[in-house]
């Protein structure tokens, strides 16, 4: 292939005069057998090279991670430049596949985006030996790598399939952010000889600031403040489903038109993208469940309520604002919590060690369909599916076409690798926090720390303007006192599709407040029955925070090993508020009290089978009450309990919740 | 790097094109890639180089392994057969092959029960021997032979008419997953990955038994050839016999009523099992009760 017949292609295919810097010289790359990987910004014209080829080699198949960015470039691919593009995904159903997987063989595809797994579907199977694939491109490749800011492991499987394709199918992986040590690990992976081409990543447009807080309190009145003071709409991140859920809350009560966003949210987040889109909301407070596949040029900001857990991951997240070269704003809200927060989510990522061999030793006695080893395991699908995953990754399992996983050799599971994998992460961390501090250029900072040495002062950062944010009016803060006072309760369990509490708070934090301490003693320490004060605080916490007209009666979770603590607190709390209670939770067996347990796994396995609901609930809407909360899983159980016994809409109140897992 | 070289092979070894490997055989290239790109037929042959891979790598994920003929660990004595395959395919530890002298068993799907009682004396004799049972796996004496061997404490041996990726195979790996996983069985097939039960290769793979086995045991036969609803069949018991004897492996066969067993005893094609032999290959075992 000649650079001439090149440029006839990109001219009379793509109606361009000529390539951007690099992009010819990745195409012929990757047409004369080397490995290619990208490594630009977003707006470079990655795709372009792989349209290229496409265009050049007929069907290729690109591997994506999420659906909602196969369909963004599935459409941009088709619509732009005429390339007949198309997806088979699990959101199509099996007739809907079946067309586009016959078009394909038929010579009508050009650009096939699939997720990795889709390597294991059965269909995909029955197929693949008819797909005239001739070349094969890794987007996002940084998830091939665990040192990258989004593993994931099924990516591994295309990793293996390329080993495998010879030098006359071209290969190119694309990724808009990889550290050197990612760079280096995706190259050790899909193997050599090895192209790299990796950009600059400066982007001009955007100022860095960031702002210590702290209390929640100062976080609220910050987010308030910054949302009056930034032009546009954007985004608000948050580390945790339950923060986005609450600063939203705050924020809609300050009058903005924000709505919160997170993986635990179904169908609605499409109508959410497209009306952060159409300039309709403020901004989306959300997890980093939105990102990759949000098509909005205009972002205008973009604020973390939280310190995210590395460089690249903030990063990248900033990333998509200012797309389109305009002036955008990216504030760090730095609270001191944030190091535990996310040292915490780092922590607790990966299941525990004993669920690892104990679905390992079910695989090597009989092999299993997904459902049977949930059934007898009891771990959660998210837990089950690393743990699966993870286990084929290592080649101690597999899956064959009919679904059943079973062992293929006995072996050790290999935990060390993953605890170095957690070392890393926290040392990410650590440079994460050190971007608080330090002196230098932000954005040269984040450029360095991703490997790109050229980055200069970028001149607009509140490090080179030696300027910071201006402060909010003093008046701001009686409010946001109000509303912090009572902090929400970690609830993420989901039933029937919907998430399973309503809303939840606790009357205070546990450690280092007055009613914490109470709690201890009263609890721990048995200083007797909560004094009337207490009663009244929660009574008057409730009626703020709860529609309480719409709430029939009061359940109390029932205590793991002796004593009518919880009762006596929820039966006068019932009292106090003139609202039925109702005692329907009951303990088939003695439990261990839920914080001997280390993860979340094993306390929700300790109360397994352990509660049932007395009654039929007919619908009835429940405030259901605990003493104190940390993972948030006891609350959670009994929830599902109450939901299965027809409960309708439920609400959960505690005295108090821990800052932090595990501060019991 | 080896491993981006496979498809070449499988496009070699599962393709239409037997002039070329007729050629490939008697050039014997060191380079499969450059062979291959210099051949007419590589026009047809490139296009089909990803969806071999994704075969092979569904193939791989499922713990299996590929050999091509050039790889130190591919077994010398498959080249005793016509044509040795050019890749083998296989799910289990390879290396069983090495660790014992391996006995093939062969007998009818149907198996009448005198016959099924034998198979289990002679595997488990043999095992105590310490020989590894190789056979075609099929059902009846294939299996029944395998299951002694592996109760008894020995190795099996399965050379399987259908790609290891086909339904059937797959029923049988969970079946039998538990002597996969303990090293102690190993199941091998040279047919491409999703390649369907066929009698034609039921019968190729006889010569890979044979090839692989210092002897054979015939239990059970049906005759050379029988009429089948007005259609001749071969029986694949007899002709494993006639192929492990042309090879000049050593063929026994019970002297039980079965037709096949008394014409292989009458032709001479197998001796009688159970009687002492004039100068035994195998004179280091007892072989006989």
């Amino acid at each position: 292939m000649h650079s001439q017949d090149l440029m006839t292609v990109l001219r009379e295919r793509f109606g361009f005069d000529a390539f951007r810097d690099g992009q010819e010289e990745a195409i012929l790359a990757a047409l004369e057998g080397r490995r290619v990987l990208l490594i630009q910004p977003t707006g470079w014209g990655k795709s372009l090279v792989y349209q290229m080829i496409a265009a050049l080699r007929g069907l290729t198949l690109v591997f994506s991670p999420l659906r909602a960015l196969m369909r963004d470039q599935v459409r941009q691919a088709c619509e732009r430049y005429a390339l007949r593009a198309d997806t088979v995904n699990s959101d199509m159903d099996e007739e809907e596949q079946q067309a586009v997987l016959e078009r394909a063989v038929n010579g009508q595809i050009d650009l096939l985006y699939i997720a990795p797994e889709r390597l294991s579907n059965p269909l995909w199977q029955e197929y693949q030996l008819r797909l005239p694939i001739r070349a094969v491109v890794i987007d996002e490749a940084h998830c091939v790598s665990v040192w990258g800011h989004d593993f994931r492991p099924e990516y591994r499987r295309i990793v293996h399939l390329v080993r495998l394709l010879p030098p006359e199918v071209p290969v190119v992986a694309v990724t808009a952010t990889a550290t050197p040590r990612v760079e280096q690990d995706v190259r050790e992976q899909i193997g050599e000889p090895f192209h790299i081409l990796r950009g600059a990543l400066t982007r001009p447009n955007l100022r860095l600031f960031v702002q210590r807080v702290n209390s929640d309190a100062e976080k609220l009145v910050w987010l308030d403040h910054l949302l009056r003071l930034l032009p546009g709409s954007g985004l608000v991140y948050t580390a945790t489903r339950g923060n986005s859920e609450w600063v939203a809350q705050y924020l809609q009560e300050r009058g903005h038109t924000v709505a919160y966003y997170h993986a635990g949210l179904g169908a609605e987040r499409t109508a959410l993208e497209q009306q952060l889109i159409r300039n309709e909301l403020k901004a989306l407070v959300c997890t980093n469940a939105l990102g990759m596949g949000l098509d909005k040029p205009d972002l205008r900001f973009v604020i973390h309520a939280e310190t995210p857990a590395s460089p690249l991951h903030y990063y990248q997240e900033i990333g998509r604002a200012g797309r389109d070269g305009e002036p955008s704003w990216c504030v760090l809200l730095a609270h001191p919590d944030d190091k535990i927060l996310q040292e915490n989510m780092i922590r607790n990522s990966r299941p525990a060690p004993n669920a690892y061999q104990q679905v390992y030793t079910l695989l090597q006695q009989s092999p299993m369909r997904e459902r049977e080893l949930s059934l007898e395991t009891g771990l959660t699908q998210n837990s089950l599916r690393t743990i699966l995953y993870d286990l084929m990754d290592q080649g101690l399992i597999t899956r064959d076409s009919e679904r059943y996983y079973r062992a293929i050799r006995r072996g050790q599971i290999d935990h060390f690798h993953y605890q170095a994998i957690l070392e890393a992460k926290l040392h990410d961390l650590e440079a994460m926090l050190a971007y608080w501090e330090t002196s230098e250029c932000r954005m040269r900072y984040l450029c360095r720390f991703l490997g790109d040495e050229t980055a200069r002062n970028c001149g607009v950062c509140d490090r080179c303007q030696q300027k910071g944010l201006p402060p909010p009016e003093p008046a701001l803060f009686a409010e946001a006192e109000r509303f912090a006072y009572h902090p929400p309760l970690p609830l993420s369990g989901v039933y029937q599709k919907e998430p399973v509490y309503v809303q939840g708070y606790a009357l205070s934090y546990y450690g280092g407040t007055p009613i914490g301490e109470v709690v201890h003693r009263c609890k721990y320490e048995s200083g007797g029955a909560l004094p009337d004060w207490v009663i009244q605080q929660a009574a008057t916490c409730v009626r703020e925070r709860f529609p309480l007209q719409q709430i029939d009666a009061l359940v109390p979770i029932p205590p793991s090993v002796s004593g009518g603590f919880v009762e006596d607190f929820a039966r006068r709390l019932a009292q106090q508020l003139g609202v039925p209670y109702m005692p329907v939770l009951q303990k088939t067996r003695a439990t261990r009290p839920q914080k001997e347990w280390t993860n979340k796994v094993q306390k929700a396995e300790n109360l397994k089978d352990a509660l049932l609901c007395t009654q039929p609930l007919n619908g009835k809407r429940l405030l259901v009450v605990d003493d104190v909360s940390d993972s948030g899983v006891t609350l959670e159980v009994a929830g599902k309990i109450l939901k299965k016994a027809g409960a309708g809409a439920l609400y959960a109140f505690c005295l108090a919740r821990t800052r932090h897992r595990g501060d019991l | 790097m080896e491993e981006r070289e496979w498809v070449y092979w499988m496009l070699l070894a599962h393709g239409e094109h037997r002039d070329l490997r007729k050629r490939f055989r008697q050039q014997q290239p060191a380079d499969i890639g450059a062979f291959l790109r210099d051949q007419p037929e590589w026009t047809q042959m490139e296009p089909l180089l990803t969806q071999e891979a994704l075969v092979l790598h569904q193939f791989l994920q499922q713990g299996g392994q590929f050999l091509t003929c050039y790889h130190p660990e591919y077994p010398a004595r498959l080249h005793d057969a016509s044509a040795p395959p050019l890749v083998l395919y296989a799910l289990g530890k390879l290396a069983l092959l090495e660790s014992a002298p391996l006995a093939a068993i062969a007998g009818s799907r149907n198996p009448s029960e005198e016959a099924q009682t034998q198979t289990q004396r002679v595997a488990q004799h043999l095992t105590e021997q310490g020989y590894g049972i190789i056979t075609g796996f099929a059902k009846g004496i294939d299996q029944i032979a395998a299951r002694t061997a592996l109760e008894a404490g020995g190795i099996v041996v399965g050379i399987l008419p259908q790609g290891l990726l086909s339904k059937l195979t797959q029923q049988l790996v969970r079946e039998w997953m538990q002597p996969l996983n303990d090293d102690r069985l190993l199941l091998l097939s040279e047919l491409h990955p999703l390649a369907g039960w066929s009698s034609g290769a039921a019968m190729m793979r006889n010569r890979l038994v044979a090839a692989l086995a210092e002897f054979v045991v015939i239990i059970e036969s049906g005759a050379r050839e029988s009429l089948k609803n007005g259609k001749k069949v071969f029986s694949g018991t007899y002709q494993c016999a006639e192929v492990a004897h042309k090879m000049g492996r050593t063929v026994y066969a019970l002297d039980l009523p079965a037709p096949g067993n008394q014409q292989l005893l009458k032709t001479g094609i197998a001796r009688r099992w159970g009687e002492p032999l004039e100068q035994s290959h195998h004179s280091q075992l007892h072989l006989f009760p």
